[in-house]
């Protein structure tokens, strides 16, 4: 009996606990999936809470921003302890987290678009990106009418961040120009000028290679450092047509144009991999990072590297005294017609998880403001939009501004896509090594990509 | 008790392990198997719509589907083979009474529960090309022509990751394979000792007999582990260089994040019924063998 008494008592605690279980977890399910307004609720409340802890007043709302590790520099820092330091004034704070950027921070943010696991604020690439990659254009608020709209081109906000006739995001951080930068002390040690065409290039290359130094630097082990010189070919092939990037990229939306029919691209790819046929690229490159590059061209053990402006502001970060001994130029094509690839600076957006819509949208206007921009601005140099910041930039992000101001700048194709085309540096690295033998296979394989997604998406034009 | 009481005790008891076993196991198998012949774009349920095999064909005609298959077999086959090998000899040398017995135990068993990408980024620094501390070693002790560039020369990197896999899992192994030796009685031993029996002879009639359950055990968990192996190539190679060291895993992460579902769930059941047909006969011809030897 007693036997029997025991058994039955274990059942029972076995089941209560499973049941305790199941009745923690269907509420927290019920939290997850509950309405947005009553999510946001439920956070913000723990963080006022948590608030009350540390702050005085506590009469600040904290609102949740989500970002990629690498976009949380100076300019964010000095940003973030101003709002801190005035958020009674302002009445919100930021409560930032970050993840890991590249393939892997995006599929996470593709996950999260999925699942409605946003924050209140969260920056991203491009509106664009956001529906061609992660289908959640309807999760982010118009904020048309916000006031720090005025302080910005609206030129400059069309097609990237006014978007289908609504403003999905407002400009944060600044234009990233791409080009190549160079070691001014190697160039002339080697006696050579900036070059303008393809063959100059060469020549340059042959000549820093004699003396011992490497003319170029491939980071291959981050792997989508392989990609900026490339990517310059493109749009070429859009000056070729007479339309810019937004056209060409539209062309390729609608299927009456494949990547591998863009004949400046295919002509781009195969001369970057004639460099290291050449020898003037580094052995190790496929081992190399982004960091070792900068270093490489900051001491002068290589002469030039192919990247964006973020190249300029680390060396100038970390490498100050070697700053404007750093220049840049336009990738040289065979005719001289040379090109720079435009990112327009990231998108930072409103989601409709955050409950207190106003006061996310008052967040965004002072954020965008000239004053939030300006203290961005002095803690991290740059290229800003807000057309009232003053910054003192890099000498090679001045190079490629020239370049810009001379209108041979067209914006950045990979992000104004609608269908992904998966990620240009696989194939790529398939090519350098020998997985793919012709340059036109890197480009297919963009265009298989584009095909599958386009047709997963159901689109009529495939 | 009577017999019904009895069954019906039995089965209350079973009910919460098998509501577990039915909301975490089956209920998410079925659905990734329904889902499997559905294209879906990511979680957009409006989105779905019957499709058939496609998934499966689409899974197929990926461009490096070829590839990750191949590598996916060779590094199963290499490391099950290794490992088990490594394994095996690992616990016959360690189960004895030497000095150091246990502490050697555990120095062997340590990399199985250190961190997948911390052993990740340890290798890659320590393969390194130029500056890796293991071509540095070669170098320094005049093997210049054995430093290669483990991990990002295209036929050399799968091969390298295995040895990691290796190195991190025989460990492993051989603490199944040990506790399998442990459990095997001392009169065996005494009884062959007493009819001349001695070394090889001993392992080959009486260890390795009694040693089979433990033994097929161990290989269809390592068969399992680098037929879908993910984790190692993720933190070591990303697949790459471009697409050198691709596998199934990887492959199916890759639709997973582009939001293929429908593609990314049937790549995981074609992977499930791989395994399946490969590991189930395995077990079996091994398991029938244990009452013959």
């Amino acid at each position: 009996m007693k036997k029997k008494v025991l058994a039955f008592m274990l059942t029972l605690v076995m089941i209560l606990g499973l049941a305790g279980c199941g009745s923690k977890s269907a509420e927290s399910t019920e939290t997850a999936s509950d309405t947005a307004g009553e999510e946001s609720s439920a956070v913000e409340t723990e963080k006022t809470e948590e608030a009350a802890g540390t702050e005085s007043t506590g009469e600040a709302e904290t609102l949740t921003l989500l970002m990629y590790t690498d976009w949380y520099k100076a300019g964010w820092e000095a940003l973030e302890k101003y709002i801190d330091e005035n958020a009674d004034e302002l009445g919100f704070r930021l409560e930032i987290s970050k993840i890991q950027g590249g393939q892997q921070g995006d599929q996470v943010l593709q996950t999260k678009f999925a699942t409605d696991d946003l924050p209140d604020l969260i920056q991203v690439y491009k509106p664009q990106w956001v529906e061609a990659y992660a289908n959640g254009l309807d999760k982010l608020v118009d904020l048309t009418g916000i006031s720090s709209t005025s302080e910005y081109d609206v030129n400059v906000l069309n097609g990237t961040y006014i978007y289908k006739d609504k403003l999905y995001a407002m400009p944060i951080d600044s234009i990233v120009l791409s080009g190549v930068f160079y070691n001014k002390e190697v160039f002339e040690s080697a006696g050579v000028e900036i070059p303008k065409t393809w063959d100059e290039f060469l020549a340059v290359c042959e000549k820093i290679k004699e003396t011992g130094i490497t003319p170029v630097y491939y980071s291959g082990k981050d792997a989508w450092s392989v990609q900026p010189p490339t990517i310059s070919g493109i749009l070429n092939d859009a000056a070729e047509r007479g339309i810019d990037t937004f056209g060409l990229m539209d062309l390729i939306n609608t299927n009456q144009l494949k990547f591998s029919e863009c004949t400046n691209f295919v002509d781009t790819i195969e001369r970057t991999k004639e460099l290291i046929d050449l020898g003037y690229v580094n052995e190790t490159y496929l081992s190399d990072t982004v960091d070792s590059a900068h270093q490489a061209l900051a001491d002068g053990t290589c002469a030039m590297y192919i990247n964006g402006t973020w190249c300029a502001d680390n060396i100038t970060e970390k490498f100050p005294d070697k700053a404007d001994n750093i220049g840049a130029f336009a990738m040289p094509t065979p005719g001289g017609e040379n090109y720079i690839n435009m990112f327009t600076p990231y998108a930072l957006a409103l989601t409709t998880q955050c409950e207190n819509e106003e006061l996310g949208k008052k967040a965004i206007a002072f954020i965008t403001s000239a004053e939030a921009q300006q203290i961005y601005a002095d803690a991290q140099p740059g290229l800003y939009l807000n057309k009232n910041v003053n910054s003192t930039i890099p000498a090679a992000t001045a190079d490629l501004q020239e370049i810009m101001n001379a209108g041979m700048a067209m914006t950045d194709w990979e992000e104004i896509n609608n269908f992904s085309y998966g990620n240009l540096s696989e194939p790529l690295l398939n090519y350098y090594t020998g997985t793919l033998t012709e340059a036109i296979d890197v480009t297919k394989a963009l265009d298989a990509e584009t095909e599958r997604n386009a047709k997963a998406q159901g689109d009529a034009n495939w | 008790m009577k017999r019904g009481k009895m069954k019906r005790y039995s089965y209350a008891l079973a009910v919460p392990g098998l509501a577990l076993y039915i909301i975490f196991f089956i209920i998410p198998a079925v659905g990734g198997l329904l889902l499997s012949f559905v294209k879906i774009l990511g979680f957009d349920l409006s989105s779905a719509r019957f499709g058939g095999i496609s998934n499966y064909i689409d899974v197929f005609t990926q461009p490096n589907m070829r590839l990750a298959i191949y590598n996916s077999f060779v590094f199963a086959v290499i490391t099950t083979i290794l490992k088990t090998v490594i394994g095996l000899s690992l616990a016959v040398a360690l189960n004895r009474r030497m000095p150091m017995t246990n502490a050697l135990r555990t120095i062997f068993f340590l990399p199985a529960v250190i961190n997948t990408v911390a052993v990740g980024l340890i290798f890659s620094s320590l393969m390194h090309p130029t500056n890796g501390l293991i071509n540095t070693f070669l170098r320094s002790i005049g093997l210049e022509a054995m430093a290669k560039p483990w991990l990002v020369d295209t036929r050399l990197a799968i091969f390298s990751v295995c040895a990691i896999e290796i190195w991190k899992w025989s460990g492993f192994t051989m603490v199944i394979l040990l506790s399998g030796m442990q459990a095997i009685g001392k009169d065996y031993y005494e009884a062959a000792e007493i009819d001349g029996a001695v070394g090889w002879k001993k392992f080959r009639y009486i260890t390795f007999p009694l040693l089979l359950p433990a033994f097929n055990n161990a290989l269809i968990l390592n068969m399992i582990g680098g037929l879908k192996v993910f984790d190692l190539i993720q933190a070591t190679t990303q697949g790459g260089p471009g697409s050198a060291t691709e596998v199934f895993g990887t492959i199916i992460f890759k639709s997973f994040g582009s939001g293929r579902l429908g593609e990314g769930c049937a790549a995981s059941v074609l992977l499930a019924v791989i395994i399946a047909a490969i590991t189930i006969p395995t077990y079996k011809y091994i398991a029938d063998r244990e009452v013959e030897m």
